[in-house]
């Protein structure tokens, strides 16, 4: 490995395995599971539900069921990541890594204000004041095109569309400038005008924050243009990892190649 | 003879201190036997409303539903005679509509018609039901926690048959599911639509899901329909702005197509809804007859929008 990709790496995971507990003993929900993400790079996860696409996402944020193990190693912006140092973890939650998940409306409070649950993390974890951290609000929903930031601030949850929903909760997570977002499935549940609106928003703010982005999916159409590079896991495993365009020109593994089939391309005329 | 017809349905919702809203508007649609009809739009179009008409759930405020010539009332009370029972609706999330605490079984037995005979034949009845969408004999005792949401749906569509309908309503069945059980799911409801010769009226905000599964393909925009015809000549050959805008913006798994193009503005967004075509504020070829609403039109591939009329003052 040359010292410039050395460098430029943000996120490695190495032979990463989870452990849940069960009624019959420990199941195993990832196994030997790599990846790496650069900065200023969207990485593509695909697979189905219980693929362990989304254990993927929670481990990186300590956000295991209790009495989960975990082995393997985590590099995240030139440390090592250590699971059981809780401070370490907090300080990189937020900060470091940040999340979106896949239903909008879930992940807001209902009856406080979009001003008040954009706001409140700020004075928390920035130490920012109240007018600083409307300030830096109103800024956030400029980034993620929300119009009207101003009025938006003053509204509440169900005065908004899903998607304009998923672009507060995109700006929540990126108050305190984090180098790496999370999204797990964001656009799952949002029309696919929406979804087209969501993934150039993604792929702007990457380039003008310099942000990575782990984008967790089943559609690999999504990753198409979006992502570099995809990792296909299947049952807890990464069965193949290659550059996005490889992979759906000539997908290797068998999995992958149902995984294709089973979505209907507008690409494709019979 | 259609066996499902929905003629010039309109709906009006009324909040107090506010103008009232018109959620569907004369909205026209048949399905046939064997007909698959796919009905497509964004959230908020007026979609689900119209399968809840279509089942009997609610009165719209002007137009009439007709299921093989009857005409379809909405009940209160009283419980539905079994020959008022021809449609059976799926719904999105399979987890909520199936009970947890029954059995398969006991709740497939629900829809079997008594004319069937005693137990054991209504019992095989919906066993049968349950092969039919592929699933195990076995899974018939179990609970609906034991399962996938993709089998979840087929026991849902399973059950939806076992009452015998003519029509089945599925308003967005598989948009719960992961892409490979999508899959699955609509082959079954492709396969069960032409062995038992129901009409199917599919509703989905996934308009490529929609060319794989529907004959016939109707778009709808904020309450009206803006497009209906035959489902690849309105792929192919998309007349209305909106259509096209649907169609761009699924993302291809082609490398090369780039990222699916974005389509301007919000379906409640500013400009919706104060005369004229509704699509007008979003759309990047209005002009000045946008104005003016204009009515679908056409025989076969039908289309409302000015750029595809024939009155040439118009258009110039």
């Amino acid at each position: 490995m040359s010292v410039d990709s050395a460098t430029d790496e943000l996120l490695a995971v190495e032979n990463l395995a989870v452990r849940l507990p069960g009624p019959d003993g420990p199941v195993t929900v990832l196994e030997d599971v790599s990846l790496s993400v650069r900065r200023g790079e969207i990485v593509g996860i695909a697979g189905e539900s219980g693929s362990g696409k989304s254990m993927t996402a929670r481990t990186l944020l300590d956000l295991l069921p209790a009495g989960a193990e975990v082995s393997g190693r985590l590099r995240f912006d030139g440390a090592e990541l250590d699971h059981r140092d809780r401070k370490a973890m907090h300080a990189v939650r937020g900060h470091g890594i940040a999340m979106v998940f896949q239903d909008p409306t879930a992940a807001m409070h209902p009856m406080l204000s979009i001003g008040r649950q954009l706001t409140e993390h700020m004075s928390v974890h920035l130490g920012l004041t109240r007018k600083q951290a409307k300030a830096r609000a109103v800024e956030l929903l400029e980034q993620v095109r929300l119009p009207d930031p101003g009025g938006a601030l003053r509204s509440y949850p169900h005065q908004f569309s899903g998607g304009q929903l998923q672009r507060i909760a995109i700006a929540s997570a990126l108050a305190a400038r984090p180098k790496l977002l999370i999204a797990d499935e964001p656009t799952t549940a949002l029309d696919v005008t929406v979804q087209a609106g969501i993934l150039g928003l993604l792929d702007s703010l990457r380039s003008e924050l310099d942000l990575s982005v782990l984008f967790i999916t089943h559609d690999l159409g999504v990753l198409a243009a979006l992502a570099t590079h995809t990792c296909v896991f299947q049952q807890g495993r990464v069965v193949e990892s290659a550059p996005t365009a490889d992979l759906l020109r000539a997908p290797e593994h068998p999995y992958t190649r149902a995984l294709l089939a089973a979505r209907t391309d507008p690409a494709e005329v019979p | 003879m259609s066996l499902l017809e929905l003629t010039d349905i309109a709906v009006e919702y009324r909040a107090p201190g506010r103008d009232r809203v018109r959620a569907v508007d004369g909205v026209s649609l048949e399905v046939r036997p064997g007909e698959i009809v796919g009905l497509v739009g964004e959230s908020g179009c007026g979609k689900s409303s119209l399968a809840r008409f279509a089942a009997g759930l609610a009165a719209p405020t002007g137009g009439g539903v007709r299921l093989h010539g009857e005409a379809v009332s909405p009940l209160g009370r009283r419980r539905r005679r079994r020959a008022e029972i021809g449609l059976q609706m799926v719904f999105q999330n399979p987890y909520s509509s199936l009970n947890p605490r029954r059995t398969v079984l006991s709740q497939l037995l629900d829809g079997v018609p008594a004319e069937v005979g005693s137990r054991a034949e209504r019992r095989r009845d919906a066993l049968d039901r349950l092969t039919r969408v592929g699933l195990d004999e076995a899974a018939a005792e179990r609970y609906p926690h034991q399962f996938s949401g993709g089998q979840l749906q087929r026991i849902a569509i399973a059950r939806a048959l076992a009452a015998r309908p003519r029509v089945l309503v599925a308003d967005e069945p598989v948009t719960a599911l992961d892409v490979s059980s999508q899959a699955q799911v609509v082959e079954v409801l492709a396969e069960l639509v032409e062995q038992l010769e129901v009409g199917m009226l599919f509703i989905s905000h996934d308009l490529a899901l929609v060319r794989r599964l529907a004959d016939t393909t109707a778009v709808m925009y904020l309450g009206r329909l803006v497009e209906t015809g035959p489902t690849e000549r309105v792929w192919r050959r998309p007349k209305h702005p909106y259509t096209r805008a649907l169609i761009d913006a699924i993302p291809s798994a082609d490398p090369d197509a780039g990222l699916p193009r974005v389509l301007n503005g919000d379906i409640n967004g500013p400009g919706a809804g104060h005369g004229g075509c509704r699509f007008r504020a979003r759309c990047t070829e209005a002009f000045a007859a946008c104005g003016d609403e204009p009515e679908l039109t056409g025989d076969d591939h039908a289309v409302a929008c000015w750029l595809d009329s024939e009155d040439t003052e118009r258009v110039a």
